[in-house]
């Protein structure tokens, strides 16, 4: 089911707060951990490369594995 | 261009000689929200008189001011018997597009609504809406508008409210046993009587406001946002069609813009060519530079002195809650009051006017804030961490583009929680919807929910004839719903209010259009002493400003 309007807005406040931290190192630290609990929740590898590929497109260079 | 009607200083009664009896209620401010209170009053069989200090309709001359007019406001409007008028000069939408960095990211269709009697939105400049509630209140033999009558002090006393007026022939002392102040954010009555409103936030945010006649283009009529126009140095925009081929044009300013030499010709004249290119032709009808705050005052009610609209509650322009929101309060107090002052209604009835209202305001302020911040993220890091996020990904990702927040426009508020809603149906305490429940024909007029409803409480019965034995009660009617549908009808039922016209449920009305309670588990007779007990309750609720979620 779709999410609405309300819960949207709902979680763009969580977010919003989730990230409030004084440190950049703090900010980055949260949202690692949060990216690999969505990624246990989506459970589909795939899936997670092709948003890491998204969230990458609007940047020229392209993600290079230290190692692959 | 357009010029606004002017009206007559009438000396008042009270230049003569001085008042035996106080008046019923004497509404401070001739604007939206205290013609809309008056309107109402009037019609329910009020004696009501008006004092405002100007001579005309409109805010600081021509100003567009309020002008996207929600669905439940164009109900309430119908009701008053102005929503013709209003329909028939605005313009309505439908579609709103928002631009990121000059590129249309997303655009919303507010749903088609042939389920509903009104439009979603329409759009018309708020001197037009004034002017028509002013003709309406014309033809009221219980209203008196009293223009270039200003209201200089305020002295509350306990049967009473006593009012010092000056007028271009002279001051008067008048007093009212209600008074109810709709004179606006900087109000003079909540001034004299005390009561100061909570401030929730106050940014430095300002904006330059152009209402231009177009003389040469013909745009769609739609709600255009630039979120970070190039034209605007990266700043947001509003684009509106209004009514006489009139745009409202929003331009959020720089912070250090100053605000004296953004407003001179020359300069506004540049920013719309900015914007809109060098072709078009357009005079500027109105302009003018605003800030906004978020304001509430902890209680609508001081004694005898009720705060409506701007003077109760402030909410930035985001999503159009100011006007409506002034409207709803007076849809809201209008009836409570008149059953009131009629011997109706214990005084409780009235004072549920603050917990509802101020319920609303708050809710109409927490969306205000969450628009306005994304808008102004004011250097807040993590807003603009996610803001920044959204805008990149919003042309490419239907989720990041519903996640711009540029306003969530007005709904009708809820008044979940109120001591007058029995039950938790889905609907307790909303809107009825006002669903078209038989097209016209030949043989027949068209007619919505609301038309079904008496002046009071009615108890909507879904079958197609009522129970002989039914109990009464003077103030309030009781109709089968089904006989006065069509399959169509019948259909938009089953869709918007999820309810079988047969199926024997009821519903009980509020005269504001308001569910009390609904649902098939509610006997007729409980549902008469549910009303009984609404008019003669002791108990009041109060919402507190805990319940604010912080989220500037």
């Amino acid at each position: 089911m779709p999410m609405s309007q309300q819960q949207l807005d709902d979680l763009f406040e969580s977010l919003v707060a989730f990230t409030d931290l004084p440190s950049v190192d703090a900010q980055n630290a949260r949202l690692s951990k949060l990216v690999l609990l969505l990624i246990e929740r989506v459970d589909d590898a795939s899936e997670v490369r092709t948003a890491i590929e998204q969230a990458m497109k609007s940047e020229s260079r392209e993600l290079v594995l230290a190692i692959p | 261009m357009l010029k606004l009607p002017t009206y007559p200083f009438k000396r008042p009664a009270e230049l003569h000689a001085p008042l035996e009896e106080p008046h019923a209620v004497i509404v401070v401010g001739g604007g939206l929200s205290g013609l809309t209170t008056a309107l109402d009053l009037a019609r329910r069989g009020v004696r009501v008189t008006v004092l405002d200090d100007d001579n005309t309709v409109g805010v600081r001359g021509l100003a567009s001011r309020g002008m996207v007019w929600a669905q439940r406001t164009l109900d309430i409007f119908e009701r008053l018997g102005v929503a013709q008028r209003i329909a028939t000069k605005s313009v309505g939408w439908n579609v709103g597009r928002v631009l990121c960095r000059d590129t249309p990211v997303t655009s919303f269709a507010l749903q088609e609504q042939p389920d509903m009697r009104h439009n979603g939105f329409a759009n018309l400049q708020q001197y037009y809406v004034e002017q028509f509630l002013v003709e309406a209140l014309q033809a009221e033999p219980l209203a008196e508008v009293r223009w270039l009558n200003k209201v200089t002090s305020v002295r509350q006393h306990p049967q009473y409210v006593e009012l010092d007026v000056e007028t271009p022939e002279g001051h008067y002392t008048t007093k009212a046993r209600w008074v109810l102040a709709c004179d606006g954010a900087n109000s003079a009555v909540r001034s004299a009587v005390g009561p100061e409103p909570r401030v929730h936030d106050r940014t430095e945010d300002r904006w330059i406001i152009i209402d231009i006649s177009v003389r040469n283009q013909q745009w769609p009529e739609e709600r255009w946002t630039w979120l970070d126009a190039s034209a605007n140095a990266g700043r947001a925009v509003w684009r509106h069609k209004m009514a006489d081929e009139t745009w409202r044009l929003d331009f959020q300013m720089t912070p250090d813009e100053d605000a004296v030499a953004a407003a001179t010709e020359p300069a506004m004249r540049r920013r719309v060519r900015d914007l809109l290119g060098d072709d078009v032709e357009f005079d500027i009808a109105w302009s003018g530079v605003w800030g906004y705050r978020h304001e509430c005052l902890d209680h609508l009610r001081t004694d005898r002195v009720f705060f409506i609209g701007d003077a109760a509650h402030l909410v930035a322009p985001f999503g159009a809650r100011g006007g409506n929101g002034g409207i709803q309060d007076a849809d809201n107090l209008g009836w409570k009051l008149a059953m009131h002052l009629q011997g109706y209604a214990a005084e409780d009835l009235v004072l549920s006017y603050s917990d509802e209202r101020k319920r609303a305001a708050f809710e109409n302020i927490r969306q205000a804030r969450r628009s306005s911040r994304f808008v102004f993220p004011a250097g807040h890091a993590s807003t603009i961490l996610w803001r920044d996020a959204i805008i990149a990904l919003a042309p490419t990702h239907p989720i990041a583009a519903r996640m711009i927040n540029t306003g969530r426009l007005c709904m009708p508020a809820r008044y979940e929680g109120s001591v007058l809603v029995l039950g938790d149906h889905a609907l307790s305490g909303a809107a009825l919807p006002n669903v078209v429940v038989r097209r016209a024909s030949e043989r027949e007029a068209a007619a919505s929910m609301h038309q079904l409803l008496g002046p009071w409480f009615t108890a909507l019965v879904m079958t197609d004839a009522l129970p002989q034995r039914l109990p009464s009660h003077p103030l309030l009617r009781w109709v089968a719903v089904d006989q006065y549908c069509d399959d169509e009808g019948r259909a938009a039922l089953s869709r918007q209010l999820d309810v079988n016209t047969t199926d024997g449920s009821i519903w009980l009305i509020r005269p504001d259009q308001h569910v009390m309670a609904a649902g098939d588990a509610i006997s007729p007779d409980a549902l008469v002493q549910h009303l009984v007990n609404a008019l003669s309750h002791s108990k009041t609720e109060s919402a507190s400003h805990a319940n604010v979620p912080t989220t500037a």
